[in-house]
């Protein structure tokens, strides 16, 4: 038993890419799509079990290949592991169900097995990002979920996907490049690439103290990139608005969940709190990013008028929230960052599905031409309603809960000018949620006979998104008792070693 | 000095082409040149890493019991994934300059129309 359960961890990866290269091949509609489908289901049942597995035992490993853990390749699921891996798997599953329906007329034309074949690599390709404790390895999923998301976007129908695509992927490899640059300089001072090992060894290299931070840096720099902070993130405000909706929905709610991950990971678990280097220097430097993120980027997206950029700009700013509760450095605030991801991942996805369908329905892409478009059923409206009070954070949803939580610790730790920061950047939210929220409920269009339905699966699915969304905001401690050890294992690992 | 200099040339070449590189795939216009830039800047990159795993005398990393001094071989595999990557990078971007230069009719970057603000 102990030996199929370990085996559940090299498959949640190897799966989906299997099943991706098979779909692409099949060339039979209904056979791809339902193999797509399947692998979906399969793939979240096996992360749920893992999470059982996970329960019992608190940490999983895996070798590849049988050799030993600083020799070979090792997978590794721990607390802050394994929330993300649920969170992928859900919102993956999500968002490529939600958007059946319009998937194929939003799409280019014959671009049904590319998209179900990409759809499933980026997949795979995150999923391996987050199991992975090998810093090359990570680099190797980096590239694979990556390639496999410029496709997606490229399947646009829109001809300016491809240039957005195309931006994307020269950022999008300079910053990989980076990374590995930075880990050549890594490898070279410890010879060793498991992250475990990376974490004994560093603080010990004393005299290449600088060069180790030269390496760092480097590495840092590449995946700000991906996680999208918010100066170098024109690229991602562009795919928001020209991607198809599940693949919009899939890759707002994951792919800078998934880089941010492996920042984290690199961050906090490899570099030790003896490192003078992420105290004095890197901290203060993202606080400023991060508090920039927050202001400028709720700024910006009150002020577009793109329905779809003003959830990217959106996204930019909660990713500064984000961010700042990570930079603060203490266990609490970890912990609020880690419910910030999960609620932010659950809201955008949500918004970017009924954004999707919005804009299918009417044809308005932006807010003044969504005024004048024809009238809406209320369905729409209000699943946009009540996913938009989540994203700004009424009482009784998690966003609430973790700003809350977000502001006692920043009181806490006398920072008023993140304070201000927060509280503007709320206020903000409120305003540019409430002009699209304004433009769905005005109807100024002549003719209202022409009323069309929102089909059922993306109905049920945002409703079972709002839900989750409002349960965990309700019952905090459903989340709070996997969080808090994740941040228990890597602050209480940090301060050991201080 | 000198024999300082000789010692880390091959890092001083590989830093300048990654700059080369880097500089040239984010301040080119043409695309086909920005991606001529990143391949520049890939393959610096990959030199740097056969710099610094390089050792004199060692012996290649195959195993004879009169020898005792090998070559890490790990480096070099781990380019080898990067050559590939590099590879499929290559290509897709291509794919969309191609599928850019056939609904634009261009491949400069200030010719494609300017994506409106809003």
């Amino acid at each position: 038993m102990q030996h199929f359960i370990n085996n559940i961890l090299p498959l949640q990866v190897s799966f989906p890419l299997l099943m991706g290269v098979l779909v692409f091949v099949i060339r039979n509609k209904k056979l791809s799509f339902f193999i797509s489908i399947f692998t979906l289901l399969v793939t979240t049942i096996m992360s749920l079990v893992l999470y059982f597995v996970y329960q019992k035992y608190l940490s999983i490993n895996y070798n590849i290949s049988n050799w030993p853990a600083p020799w070979g390749i090792e997978y590794r699921v721990d607390s802050l592991t394994m929330i993300f891996i649920l969170l992928t798997c859900i919102i993956a599953l999500v968002s490529f169900v939600s958007g059946i329906n319009i998937q194929t007329k939003e799409s280019r034309e014959n671009s049904f097995f590319s998209y179900n074949s990409a759809y499933l690599l980026t997949f795979s390709g995150f999923l391996g990002m987050i199991i992975t404790a090998d810093v090359f390895n990570l680099f190797v999923f980096l590239e694979i979920s990556s390639l496999a998301s410029y496709i997606l976007i490229a399947l646009g129908k829109d001809k300016q996907a491809y240039v957005a695509s195309f931006n994307y992927l020269i950022l999008g490899t300079i910053s990989a490049t980076f990374y590995v640059l930075g880990i050549g300089i890594i490898y070279n001072l410890t010879g060793t690439l498991n992250m475990g090992d990376l974490q004994k060894i560093l603080p010990d290299l004393k005299i290449y103290q600088t060069s180790a931070s030269l390496g760092i840096s480097l590495i840092i720099f590449g995946l700000i990139f991906k996680v999208g902070v918010f100066p170098v993130t024109t690229w991602m405000t562009e795919y928001y608005k020209h991607a198809p909706t599940s693949t919009g929905a899939f890759l707002a709610g994951a792919s800078s969940k998934v880089a941010l991950y492996a920042f984290i990971r690199i961050v906090l678990t490899i570099v030790n709190q003896d490192q003078e280097f992420i105290y004095s220097y890197l901290a203060n430097v993202l606080k400023i990013v991060s508090i920039f993120a927050i202001i400028f980027a709720s700024l910006f997206a009150v002020y577009k008028s793109n329905l779809k950029q003003i959830l990217a700009y959106s996204s930019l700013a909660q990713m500064g929230y984000i961010l700042l509760s990570i930079t603060i450095l203490s266990q609490a605030s970890f912990d609020t960052g880690i419910v910030f991801v999960v609620a932010h991942a659950l809201t955008k996805s949500s918004l970017m599905i009924i954004t999707g369908y919005v804009v299918y329905y009417t044809g308005a892409k932006t807010i003044s031409e969504l005024k004048l478009a024809n009238k809406y059923n209320t369905l729409i409206f209000f699943s946009y309603f009540i996913s938009a009070l989540c994203l700004i954070g009424i009482p009784g949803t998690i966003n609430f809960n973790a700003k809350i939580r977000l502001l006692n610790e920043l009181l806490q730790k006398e920072l008023y000018i993140e304070y201000c920061a927060v509280i503007l950047g709320s206020i903000l939210g409120i305003i540019y949620m409430f002009r699209v929220i304004e433009a769905l409920w005005i109807n100024e269009s002549e003719d209202d006979d022409e009323k069309y339905k929102m089909p059922i699966m993306p109905t049920v699915i945002i409703i079972a998104l709002v839900v989750l969304n409002v349960m965990l905001g309700l019952f905090p401690s459903l989340l709070h008792h996997i969080s808090s050890i994740a941040s228990e294992e890597i602050f209480g690992l940090i301060i050991n070693r201080g | 000095m000198f024999g300082k200099i000789i010692d880390i040339y091959p890092y001083i070449i590989s830093t300048v082409i990654m700059l080369v590189g880097l500089y040239m795939s984010i301040m080119h216009n043409n695309l086909l040149k920005k991606v001529f830039g990143l391949i520049i800047f890939q393959n610096a990159i990959i030199l740097f890493y056969i710099c610094f795993s390089t050792l004199e005398k060692a012996r290649p990393p195959i195993f004879n019991p009169k020898y005792d001094f090998y070559v890490n071989p790990l480096p070099h595999v781990l380019m080898l994934t990067a050559i590939v990557v590099g590879l499929a990078t290559t290509a897709l971007a291509c794919a969309l300059i191609i599928k850019i230069k056939e609904n634009f009719n261009t491949i400069e970057e200030g010719e494609i129309n300017p994506i409106e603000d809003d």
